[in-house]
């Protein structure tokens, strides 16, 4: 009895320590870095979520000017924690990152080098490893700025965009998580989107422009977007996407209903020699000319034109990581799974044997569904004029 | 003289040894270091070598259905030797129940509330087992049956929702470490989670089950946990991949890569909690342990004063054990699998030898 | 603490009077020491005595006549007025009496009484008393004493017909589906309508009469060769053993025999119907209907019982299975929705999903308290509304819902006391609470505790607390049954969370029934083809 009274008593007199008030915290949705202008120190920008008073706005009338809905704390220190820690001083709130939606390199930044900033996302209890992360051509904390008038928080925006290029393939959207084990497998290279900002008569808009490649952690190169749709096809479990295949006045758009790519990496004497099998199932959404083509032959013919394709597109892209000498497509990896003897044996001169290695694309196309009709209008008007 | 004059009923016993080995899941952190991604493995092989162990617990309860360890202790060794070999084993459960406390505590500071004091945390937990404890062994596995099963239902929650993260190449490649590792690792596994089952020797006079029931129950409870424990490595693995031995609670990092919708992204903490009821479910069953070995080894008449005292005891300990979270880690990979082999292992094979050779259970035959 | 002053206090009173023995033994023992306990043969000494045990009271009326033969008896006949049938007095006593000329020899005095009661009157309850005290008793009964001069005896004769209330349905349990009838506050159509329910000679009625100056009735009711002996054992004995001065309601009792007294949990049920009742002594429980109230207890009480209704039993089973389901997570709502708000708000802001954050943000912008403190304030008001509307008057009720919405809702989120999604979980949990009215005090209570562990520890002081509440249900006992045995998960099942369909329930609950447990010996199950024909399916032929 004596107890219950006192722990009671105890309850309320004793502090809560982690305990902190909603309207005393700064919701952060989105952080930058960028290189400061002294050189060495780094510029760390948070974007947060402003909330006005309920009270105040229920009562207001529309046609008043809204302020911007976010607010980007900048601070420039020489270390990502410090600026944090910065930034924490000089608000009248605490600043909360588990609903970070986003995390924004500068591409100066990323050439330097990403490994340490990687380590107080990981450390820290209060950052999660699933966030996206993303390069950004420019300056980072611009973006954070943007009011691009479609989201109320660009943050939220961006890491919408990327979810549903992940709804095609998972491999466009790259978590710290990703990143990290891709670092840490020694071999591979991590490939991040690319940000873009745009500004068209007073409407700013953010976009996905390609994707950014890493050696180790530097950045080395990019792949455009249609480079990195060929990467992700390589990469394979695919659900989505589209491309035009076909030359001249003949063109064929494709659906990408499905598609697999194995990848086998055998080793010739002092070389490797690697080799791609593409498996797709594809639909047909638009066709442009081949009037001369024969109804029965017209799957045939599409089948080839997209094989075609997605080869040229494929070797184009091995072609440019060859050249950055970045192993995007966890080469090295798989080996160390299929045989760790043999990549000891290999791991030092990983970099030499890729980019001398060479490819053997085999694509295997079906295409199920041409969608309403059958023919197109060329070819319903010649096969009426007569065979 | 028997301290706690209750009886469970097998089924019940076999429920609290499954959700005792359940609990061990979110230590598995000191384990990875040391064989990565081939942790599954040796987990599977602790369990094997394990096995004569748990079968030797089996052995020596029935041998001495009546008698709790301290009591067994007492008439194989005589009088002299077993009160000493007693202390060390009231020392050695101090020890567990400190060193589970202070998971409990700094495994919640570190995930949920980071700025409370660990001391609150485990005040806060102790005030709760001492006043289970106060009510005997029917009230302490009152509920084995029900966390049990929810332990399942969590466990298999959350390999459902992380079922699109796991990959298979990350248990590749296999066999690729040097033997040592695997040795190693083995020890530590059949140590430090399966050896603690030991404490169930002193359970013994409070079981009510025959000897052809007794191996279907603690054989059938030690595979079941057995079984939580490989499938939540093997989950932890699959998600987690190389990044695996960068984290200090490898399990409470895949669950926060549960993801079910944009909405229900961040549910580590119920999560957290459920494995944090569990391993305060360890924490009581450990203290209760503790409690009714005091009692019997200084003939305390009513063990339910002892109670709070030994959590305050408990607790004191456990805030001073280690300094940090490293030195528990390189304790449990270094020290602990070779010490506590004389405890877990070691002293109960001696006693069965030696019972055996002088064919002690005499009155009542075998 | 109380309780163990309660003990000291009974355990002086028993020391003092001299014996634990049964209130009826004090009694007469004490009117051996204060009054002659024999009736004198003298009328007159009689009825003076009797009018002065009845301390005179202007209702006490007395008439006197002569009878007999010739007249040659004189006679009394004394009752209380309001308390007995004016009606049955002059007709079923008076008029045999007076009307009693002839007889073949002519009894003596000494055997007036008896000879009157077999021979001459009309009632139907009559008996033969012999003490002033137990003409009283009888008298504050609403019984008539009929005395005769020269007779040491008296008559008791029932002619209770006092005011009281008719069966109608009971204000605090309404079922869409099921009888409508509910206790009264007669002992006596109390146990009628029981027996009505429960057609058996087995079933014992066991009088007891506690109180000292309220001589309340009451009757156990249970089914003999299915109630455990040791219950009604105990029973007894704790209810003999109470010496206390009175006992108004049902609650009294309860709350003298009950084992945990310091517990928010009840360990003793009640209802106030008839069927329900009926069907808890069929499990083997212990029925103590108490004269004065319509509330009946029952004993042992399992913590599961709370949460199954009548209703339950008459609907099928899928649908009662999920009834009963929404009355759980009616229940875990009320105890734990405010102190998980509480925590998610104040500790664990990561787990709301982003948009929702924001709103609540934007919510608890203009607002002063902690959460904490708004919770509180909101879980008060909403008690001291619930208090109000009970003891309302009718006609005011309107002002109260009035009052309810409008201020507590609306004005105070716009004036900015407290923030919207706090009335919002206010709110459902209170109607949360409303589902399972006999657990009502142990979910206050409890909502309190949860609230406080919450703003203290987070997730973690309301795991902690959980525990805590589980500990102390697991350790609870009702007269000797375990009160939370349905969750410990290995017996029993069929009627806790789920109810099984009846044809499957074939056994009583082992710890209530100690004794014939067989239900259901045998039934035609469903899905069976009837008798006589064989597997003929729906639609041939």
């Amino acid at each position: 009895m004596a107890l219950f009274a006192l722990g009671s008593l105890l309850l309320p007199l004793a502090g809560c320590w982690n305990q902190h008030e909603l309207n005393k915290t700064f919701i952060v949705t989105g952080i930058a870095l960028d290189q400061a202008e002294e050189s060495g120190l780094l510029e760390v920008s948070l974007q947060i979520e402003k909330s006005e008073p309920e009270s105040a706005s229920s009562g207001s009338e529309g046609g008043q000017e809204k302020s911007s809905p976010t607010l980007v704390l900048k601070s420039v220190k020489s270390t990502m924690a410090q600026g944090i820690a910065d930034i924490n001083l000089r608000t009248s709130r605490e600043v909360f990152i588990p609903h970070n939606q986003i995390m924004l390199f500068g591409t100066a930044l990323a050439e330097e080098g990403m490994e340490q900033y990687m380590d107080m996302l990981l450390r820290d209890p209060e950052s999660r490893m699933d966030v996206q992360m993303a390069i950004v051509d420019g300056k980072a904390s611009d973006v954070l700025a943007a009011d691009t008038g479609q989201e109320l928080v660009s943050g939220t925006h961006l890491s919408n965009i990327i979810n549903q290029q992940s709804q095609i393939s998972t491999q466009y959207s790259t978590r710290i998580t990703d990143f990290v084990r891709k670092l840490l497998s020694g071999s591979s290279s991590p490939v991040v989107p690319i940000v873009k900002l745009t500004k068209e008569n007073e409407k700013e808009s953010v976009s996905i422009e390609g994707m950014a490649v890493f050696v180790k952690d530097k950045l080395v190169g990019r792949l455009s977007n249609d480079e990195a749709q060929s990467y992700v096809w390589a990469m394979g479990d695919v659900k989505g996407g589209s491309f035009t295949a076909g030359s001249g006045d003949n063109l064929a758009v494709f659906l990408v209903d499905s598609l697999d790519c194995k990848r086998k990496v055998k080793k010739n004497g002092q070389s490797v020699r690697v080799e791609f099998e593409v498996d797709t199932v594809l639909r047909v959404s638009q066709i442009i000319g081949f009037t001369e083509v024969k109804f029965p032959d017209l799957i045939q013919k599409l089948t080839q034109t997209a094989q075609e394709e997605i080869k040229k597109k494929v070797e184009q892209t091995y072609e440019s990581a060859r050249g950055m000498g970045a192993d995007i497509y966890d080469l090295g990896l798989s080996v160390y799974r299929k045989d760790p003897g043999e990549w000891e044996s290999m791991k030092d001169q990983w970099g030499e044997l890729f980019s001398k290695s060479e490819l053997e694309v085999s694509v295997r196309a079906q295409i199920v569904d041409l969608g309403k009709s059958l023919l197109t209008i060329g070819m319903e008007s010649a096969s009426r004029e007569g065979r | 003289m028997r301290v706690d004059k209750e009886q469970i009923s097998g089924v019940r016993f076999m429920f609290t040894i499954v959700l005792y080995l359940e609990s061990s899941a979110l230590l598995t952190g000191f384990l990875i270091p040391v064989t990565r991604h081939e942790s599954w493995l040796t987990v599977l092989s602790g369990l094997i070598v394990s096995i004569p162990v748990i079968a030797l617990f089996r052995a020596i309860m029935l041998m001495f259905p009546d008698m709790n360890l301290i009591q067994v202790l007492e008439r194989v060794f005589g009088p002299v030797l077993g009160k000493v070999l007693g202390l060390s084993y009231i020392w050695w459960f101090l020890n567990l129940t400190s060193l589970n406390l202070r998971d409990l505590g700094d495994l919640t500071k570190i995930v949920i509330l980071k700025d409370t004091p660990a001391l609150v945390l485990m005040v806060l937990c102790i005030i709760v087992t001492s006043y289970a404890v106060r009510y005997g062994i029917k009230v302490v596995t009152w509920y084995s049956a029900l966390f049990m099963t929810l332990g399942f239902a969590i466990l298999a929650i959350s390999v459902l929702l992380v079922m699109n993260q796991i990959r298979f190449e990350n248990f590749l490649p296999v066999f690729s470490l040097p033997i040592k590792k695997y040795l190693h690792s083995t020890h530590m596994i059949s140590t430090i989670p399966l050896g603690e089952l030991m404490v169930i020797m002193m359970m013994t006079p409070n079981v009510r089950m025959s000897r052809k029931d007794a191996t279907k129950y603690i054989f059938g409870g030690y595979f079941l946990g057995g079984a939580t424990l490989l499938i939540t490595i093997i989950r932890d693995i699959g998600v987690l991949g190389p990044t695996m031995g960068l984290f200090a609670l490898p399990s409470l990092m895949t669950l926060r890569l549960v993801r079910l919708g944009e909405a229900l992204s961040r549910m580590e903490i119920l999560f957290a909690i459920a494995l944090i009821s569990q391993l305060a479910f360890k924490v009581m069953f450990l203290h209760y342990i503790s409690v009714i070995t005091i009692a019997q080894m200084f003939n305390v008449r009513d063990y339910k004063r002892i109670s709070l005292v030994t959590g305050a005891l408990v607790i004191a300990y456990g805030l001073t054990l280690y300094d940090n979270i490293v030195d528990h880690a390189v304790s449990a990979q270094v020290f602990a699998p070779v010490f506590w082999v004389i405890f877990e292992m070691l002293i109960p094979l001696i006693v069965f030898v030696t019972a055996k050779l002088r064919k002690l259970p005499e009155i009542r035959g075998t | 603490m109380l309780f163990g002053f309660m003990k000291r206090k009974l355990r002086y009173l028993l020391s003092s009077s001299g014996q634990a023995g049964a209130g009826d033994d004090n009694k007469e023992k004490r009117a051996e020491q204060h009054m002659p306990p024999e009736l004198s043969t003298s009328l007159d000494e009689n009825v003076e005595a009797l009018k002065n045990e009845l301390s005179d009271g202007s209702d006490v009326k007395v008439h006197r006549f002569r009878f007999g033969p010739d007249l040659c008896y004189s006679g009394a006949l004394v009752f209380i007025d309001g308390m007995t049938d004016s009606l049955f007095i002059s007709e079923a006593i008076l008029r045999p009496i007076v009307s009693w000329r002839t007889c073949d020899e002519l009894p003596k005095a000494r055997d007036i009484a008896r000879t009157v009661s077999s021979d001459v009157i009309c009632a139907g309850e009559v008996q033969l008393i012999a003490s002033v005290s137990d003409c009283a008793a009888s008298c504050l009964s609403g019984d008539a004493v009929f005395f005769a001069d020269g007779c040491p005896e008296a008559l008791q004769i029932n002619a209770k017909g006092y005011e009281k209330r008719s069966v109608t349905e009971p204000a605090s349990e309404s079922v869409v589906r099921g009888p409508r009838e509910g206790f009264t506050e007669n002992l006596r159509t109390n146990t009628a309508l029981l027996r009505r329910k429960i057609r058996s000679g087995r079933l014992r009625c066991e009088s007891l009469t506690v109180g000292k100056r309220t001589q309340t009735h009451i009757c156990l009711m249970y089914i003999d060769g299915i109630a455990d002996k040791k219950v009604i054992e105990t029973l007894k004995f704790r209810i003999k053993g109470l010496d206390v001065d009175s006992i108004l309601e049902s609650g009294y009792i309860e709350q003298y025999i009950e084992d945990a007294p310091l517990s928010p949990f009840s360990t003793v049920g009640y209802s106030e119907k008839p069927d329900v009742i009926a069907g808890r002594v069929l499990e083997g429980r212990v029925a103590v209907i108490i004269d004065g109230t319509p509330f009946v207890l029952t004993v042992p009480m399992l913590f599961v019982e709370s949460f199954q209704t009548a209703e339950d039993y008459y609907s099928r089973p899928m649908y009662a299975t999920m009834m009963r389901i929404v009355r759980y997570l009616a229940y875990i709502i009320a105890v734990f929705a405010p102190a998980i708000y509480i925590s998610l708000t104040s500790f664990h802001h990561e787990m709301i999903p982003t948009t929702l954050l924001l709103t609540i943000a934007k919510a608890r912008e203009g607002t002063p308290f902690p959460v904490f403190l708004e919770t509180f304030i909101m879980v008060i008001s909403f008690e001291i509304l619930r208090e109000g509307g009970i003891r309302l008057p009718r006609p005011v009720g309107q002002a109260i819902s009035i009052v309810g919405a409008l201020i507590m809702g609306d004005a105070a989120v716009s004036a900015g006391i407290v923030g919207a999604p706090v009335v919002i979980t206010i709110a459902i949990t209170a109607v949360a609470s409303f589902l399972i009215p006999m657990q009502n005090e142990s979910d206050t209570m409890l909502r309190l505790a949860m609230m406080a562990l919450a703003a203290f520890a987070g997730f973690y002081g309301v795991a902690m607390g959980t525990f805590a509440i589980l500990i102390h249900l697991a350790t609870l006992t009702s007269f000797g049954a375990a009160y939370f045995d349905g969750f410990a998960w290995t017996r029993n099942l069929q009627d806790s969370i789920i109810r099984m369909p009846l044809w499957t329930m074939k056994r009583r609950p082992k710890h209530i029934a100690k004794g014939d447990t067989v239900r259901i010996k045998s039934f035609i199950p469903p899905l069976r083809p009837h008798a006589g024909e064989s597997n003929r399916q729906a639609g041939d032929d």
